[in-house]
């Protein structure tokens, strides 16, 4: 099984394994070597290490 | 600036249809000639006495005609009974094609998912004396046409 890496859609992608869309902005998975190239053309990128939906909470503040 | 590299011919190009909630078929053995009409953006314009030009207005997109020639082939799974009976029955029919072939990083062109016409799907015909093989033309009208990088 091939490695995945999320990326940030810049341009419209449509994946071919699925059928499906990606609107520009949205993050998506994808296969290691896939991203390799869609990088070079600027269509993907990388995705922040740790996103809003996905960082650690914060330890709340002592009063 | 250096002359590009990056040229392409329509040689390669994948060309495929959907017909309802049907799946995609690819119809390269088949597909001849894909020519696209239409898309313009609406503009008015009018003088004032001020002016030496016009001031010009922009308005909506008209729709998009997609047009298409392929050989015409029998069989009750061959693209032209497929488009022939779709074009018959009234179905939503969309198409894409990928220029470059529909590799990582090609680009590809579709109609739109919904609201789309098809005009015409013409009966095969010719004449006894050409050898050309026989082809049927389709005429489609989309709302739009969208592109996408394949992933």
């Amino acid at each position: 099984m091939s490695d995945k890496v999320k990326v940030i859609a810049k341009s419209r992608l449509f994946i071919k394994e699925t059928g499906a869309y990606i609107k520009p902005g949205e993050l998506v998975e994808l296969e290691k070597e896939k991203v390799e190239k869609l990088l070079s053309i600027g269509a993907v990128e990388p995705a922040p290490a740790f996103s809003k939906s996905n960082k650690p909470a914060e330890p709340s503040a002592k009063e | 600036m250096a002359q590009t590299t990056a040229q392409m011919s329509f040689a390669n190009a994948e060309v495929e249809f959907k017909i309802d909630s049907g799946s995609w078929t690819d119809m390269g053995g088949e597909f001849s000639k894909i020519e696209v009409d239409g898309g313009e953006r609406k503009s008015g314009e009018a003088f004032t006495q001020t002016g030496d030009t016009p001031i010009l207005t922009k308005g909506k997109r008209e729709k998009y005609t997609v047009k298409g020639s392929f050989v015409y082939t029998e069989g009750v799974s061959t693209p032209w009974k497929l488009l022939w009976d779709a074009f018959k029955a009234g179905s939503l029919v969309q198409f894409r094609w990928a220029p470059k072939g529909g590799a990582t990083g090609d680009y590809q062109f579709s109609t739109a998912t919904a609201g789309n016409v098809m005009k015409n799907v013409t009966a095969p015909v010719g004449e006894a004396g050409s050898g050309d093989p026989v082809l049927s033309e389709f005429t489609l009208e989309t709302p739009d046409i969208d592109d996408a990088v394949i992933a």
